[in-house]
């Protein structure tokens, strides 16, 4: 499906970072569940999930700050699983920046090349080019404390860059910002990433910040991974509920499989049928099984559907109305008891509540789930 | 869309911040670093510990380091009313220091929390630490002057100070000063005004406030600091020996007497039941600062 | 709401005490810090002007003025000695605390082994012991196992570090647990080992505890009687002993001027801890160290 599937020769040499069954675990915690991950090279990563999933502990293994209990890692074909944190080539973004508070902003910069026994010439050149590529060269001489936190944050990256690693990795680089700023600095990290074609492995918890600059993300839940794939991919096409629950709004329909019908799977919701495309899911007839919807892909219509017995279509009843400035969302209670969430583009003459309502949704933007697993969903 | 992406309603924000990460090493680092420190508490304290409870199980003529337990040190001691007489002083004196140096440091205490903290404030701090940084003979020194018979003091004086229990009362309460004020000032600093305002408001007047509100709150502070002081006072050595004069005789210097005597297992005997009396006051502290931390647990509920 | 609050300041003024009554407890206050200030300074201050009086007998108050009991000092062989070797035994002990107390003050707060608690008490252990009583122990060690170590510096030093290491172990521990772990793993990240990490990051953020500990260490080891007292010889002793033996037998103002002259030093290593520590820090610093 994919180019890197076709020229399967070359995939090797283009993963960057390759980890295999990764297992962390403190005491009697299995904090990170054989995690099986290849990063490209080149390409803005994200490790995106709810906090304890193991995206930081995952992170900082990739760092050599942790020690897998089991497992490999693998960076550019070498096996670093056993190398220490300070002969590796990665280098880290941390949470709160970690700026060394006795250094000036061009120590701190300067700091990582020292270990690199380079010339004071060349280190001074190379801390000052990182200083003027994020924009801070006019603070050189100030302490961490007399920083802003974007200036702080901008410095740890720029002290992390300047040892030119083949990877970065990044702990929540943004969380300690305010909103407006981190929504700043997406872009930001984004555009340095691109220019200097630098592998970016971000740890995030937020969505939006994760959809909005990686390449690709993987979505992890309880230590596992959930799902690889790019934003669109993990948004339209979730692989499980809790995928399709972490990331925006999500309606599940749960029904029973019809029988017959090829590559077509209908589900019978007890008021009304789904009929959608089976993916890789597996279920057969009288399977119990879900479907997701997104809000935004249902539409309302006042009156009945123009024909009855078609599936994708359900009578119901407007229970709620909000009002949220760029979407009106309406909570609309579907034949059979289901409710769902249907955000429509705002008008001024909303439909009423108790209104009654055929909603309908495309084939294609109901997305068939396999049968739940319990644990994954903690929402 | 965007605003829903952003809504964190399935995603709460971090709650534990990874900030404080304490490795958990499976290498021998953390036993190499701890080695040197508890080689040579062992080595050196514990060694010398048990020296003294073998030696105090001699007898003075048969002090050394290979011979027959002998317990009629303990026994000449335990029996001997004169050793249980100089214990009682080294107590009562103990004692009298702890009421007298709360009594003054709690008030101090509070001025001082309540105070701004400004250039007043850091001079008047340091002037009450003072006296741990000067040598304890030099602080002595001092009260033998002020206190002699012909010192400026003695002359309204009803009661004789200088090589009696009083002189030696005083300048114990003035070296332990800064470490009763100290663990006072912390417990105070952390008492909110609102905690006043809200008494005041209900009506209460100065004296219920601090009966029922202020002191209650403190008394963490009160045992920590009378802790302190009693265990401090009660070993204490250099002071009571100038400002006794000889003439007011504690435990610690009859420890030292003895050495002087070469009765090693009577000094070793004495050394035990100082440590041991120590340790009780420390423990007995210990356990009614949990006692006052409990109630105050449970009247908060 | 701007209204309600003033609404209540005048409740709350109604029930309060008078504007007199209020200048009246200010002023109670004020005597109250002065006396108590007072109290802790007078002996030092009768020791200051007692150190110029031209009486050698009754020296407080002074019949007139003098130097000439610095010059005393001076002459006095013992206290040259005496300051000769408490310096000694107080930069040894001092080097010998700070040195141990800090590598297991940094296992216990990096590292979660087993018997860390366990540990952690045995290193505060020694706070509860009576000096007298680690002195009189390390006399019976010291000539029991070891007597050629007798009077030696070293066997004093190697009693005073037993007491200071209590108070390295609490105060750099209370400085290291407020250091962000993050900032090591950055220097490890950064390409340095262990070490280097350790050199380069954790000692220059340690600096304020560690100076506080040992200006606090060398000053209590400099001080220390009740356990030099037993590990001394005569003609080898230390300073505080010295003035200790001297004081027994006399109170003639060259005590007073040595004094004065130690007074002089403990103000210079206040001075030395605030400049480096500032204010806060050292407050926050001897909190740690006070407490038991």
């Amino acid at each position: 499906m994919t180019v890197e599937e076709r020229l399967n020769v070359t995939v090797e040499e283009r993963l960057t970072v390759s980890c295999r069954r990764l297992c962390k675990r403190f005491a009697d915690v299995i904090v990170v569940d054989h995690v099986d991950l290849d990063i490209r090279s080149g390409e803005f990563f994200s490790l995106l999930g709810p906090s304890g999933c193991g995206k930081t502990t995952t992170l900082r293994m990739l760092a050599g700050l942790e020690q897998p209990s089991s497992g490999t890692i693998r960076l550019g074909g070498q096996d670093i699983t056993h190398v220490p944190a300070h002969r590796r080539a990665t280098n880290l973004v941390f949470q709160q920046g970690a700026l060394f508070p006795h250094l000036t902003v061009a120590e701190n910069v300067e700091f990582g090349l020292r270990a690199e026994r380079l010339s004071q010439a060349e280190t001074r050149k190379r801390a000052n080019a990182m200083l003027d590529l994020v924009g801070l060269a006019h603070l050189r001489d100030r302490r961490p404390a007399q920083l802003s936190g974007g200036q702080a944050q901008r410095i740890a990256i720029a002290r992390a860059l300047v040892k030119r690693p083949p990877v970065l990795l990044l702990d929540e680089p943004l969380s300690a910002l305010d909103l407006k700023l981190q929504v700043h600095m997406r872009r930001e990290l984004k555009n340095l990433q691109r220019e200097l074609g630098t592998t970016f492995v971000c740890v995030t918890h937020n969505q939006t910040e994760a959809l909005e600059m990686s390449d690709r993300l993987a979505v992890m839940n309880g230590g596992r991974i959930e799902q690889v794939g790019t934003g669109p991919e993990i948004y339209l096409r979730p692989a499980t509920r809790f995928v399709a629950s972490f990331i925006g709004e999500a309606n599940f329909i749960d029904g029973r499989v019809r029988p017959g019908t090829g590559d077509r799977v209908v589900l019978d919701a007890g008021g009304f049928t789904v009929e959608t495309g089976r993916g890789d899911v597996p279920a057969g007839p009288g399977d119990q099984a879900a479907v997701m919807v997104r809000p935004e892909s249902i539409e309302l219509h006042t009156g009945e559907p123009a024909r009855p017995a078609a599936p994708n279509q359900a009578l119901g009843t407007v229970t709620d109305l909000l009002y949220l400035g760029n979407t009106t969302r309406y909570l609309v209670e579907l034949a059979g008891g289901v409710g769902v969430t249907v955000d429509t583009r705002p008008t001024l003459h909303p439909i009423q509540t108790g209104t009654p309502v055929t909603a309908s949704w495309p084939a294609d933007a109901a997305v068939l789930l396999p049968a739940e697993r319990e644990s994954s969903d903690g929402h | 869309m965007a605003t829903d992406l952003d809504a964190p309603g399935a995603t709460p924000p971090r709650a534990t911040a990874p900030g404080r990460r304490a490795r958990r090493s499976r290498t021998g680092t953390p036993y190499a670093l701890i080695t040197p420190a508890v080689a040579y508490l062992l080595l050196v304290f514990v060694t010398a510990m048990l020296l003294v409870v073998s030696y105090s199980l001699r007898h003075e003529s048969t002090a050394a380091l290979v011979a027959p337990v002998d317990m009629s040190t303990w026994a000449g001691y335990l029996t001997d009313g004169y050793y249980w007489g100089v214990l009682g002083t080294t107590l009562r004196i103990a004692l009298e220091v702890v009421v007298l140096t709360l009594l003054v440091a709690y008030p101090t205490a509070w001025l001082l929390s309540r105070m701004r903290r400004g250039v007043r404030f850091a001079a008047a701090v340091l002037v009450l630490f003072s006296p741990v940084l000067v040598s304890v003979v030099v602080r002595s020194y001092g009260w033998i002057l002020l206190l002699a018979d012909n010192g400026p003091i003695a002359a309204v004086s009803p009661v004789d100070l200088l090589y009696h229990e009083a002189g030696v009362v005083i300048a114990l309460v003035h070296v332990e000063l800064p470490f009763a004020v100290f663990p006072l000032m912390t417990v105070m600093a952390g008492l909110p005004d609102r905690v006043l305002e809200a008494a005041a408001d209900l009506g209460a007047g100065p004296v219920r406030r601090f009966l029922r509100v202020v002191l209650p709150l403190t008394l963490p502070g009160v045992v920590a600091a009378a802790q302190i002081v009693f265990a401090l006072s009660i070993s204490a050595f250099a002071t009571p020996a100038l400002l006794g004069g000889g003439r007011v005789q504690v435990l610690s210097e009859l420890i030292y007497a003895n050495i002087a005597e070469l009765n090693w297992p009577l000094a070793a005997v004495q050394a035990l039941v100082l440590l041991a009396v120590s340790l009780t006051v420390l423990a007995t502290f210990n356990v009614l600062n949990r006692r006052v931390e409990a109630s105050r647990r449970e009247g908060t509920r | 709401m701007t209204l309600g609050k003033d609404a209540m300041g005048a409740r709350r003024g109604a029930t309060r005490p008078g504007r007199n009554a209020v200048r009246a407890g200010r002023w109670l206050a004020g005597v109250w810090l002065t006396a108590v200030l007072g109290f802790v300074l007078a002996p030092l201050v009768v020791v200051l002007v007692g150190s110029f009086s031209t009486a050698g007998g009754r020296i407080f108050p002074p019949d007139g003025l003098t130097l000439r009991w610095y010059g005393e000092v001076f002459r006095h062989e013992p206290f040259r000695t005496g300051l000769v070797n408490s310096l000694l035994v107080a930069g040894v002990a001092t080097a010998l605390a700070l040195s141990v107390g800090t590598a297991a003050a940094y296992a216990i707060d990096r590292y979660r082994f087993p018997g860390r608690t366990a540990l952690r008490a045995l290193f505060i252990a020694p706070l509860s012991v009576p000096r007298i009583v680690i002195g009189f122990a390390l006399f019976v060690l010291i000539v029991t196992l070891t007597p050629r170590f007798y009077g030696s510096i070293a066997g004093v030093a190697l009693a005073h570090g037993l007491i200071l290491l209590p108070f390295v172990v609490s105060i750099v521990g209370a400085a290291l647990s407020g250091l962000d772990p993050a900032l090591e793993e950055a220097g490890r990240d950064l390409g340095f080992g262990p070490l280097a990490t350790f050199r380069r990051v954790t000692l220059p953020q340690l600096r304020i505890g560690l100076t506080t500990a040992g200006v606090f260490a060398f000053v209590t080891s400099f001080d220390e009687v009740d356990t030099s007292i037993f590990l001394i010889r005569p003609g080898q002793s230390t300073l505080p002993i010295e003035m200790f033996l001297y004081l027994e037998q006399s109170q003639d103002p060259t005590l007073a001027a040595l004094s004065a002259i130690l007074i002089g030093f403990s103000v210079v290593a206040v001075a030395l801890l605030v400049a480096v520590a500032g204010f806060g820090g050292l407050l926050r610093a001897l909190g740690n160290g006070t407490r038991r």
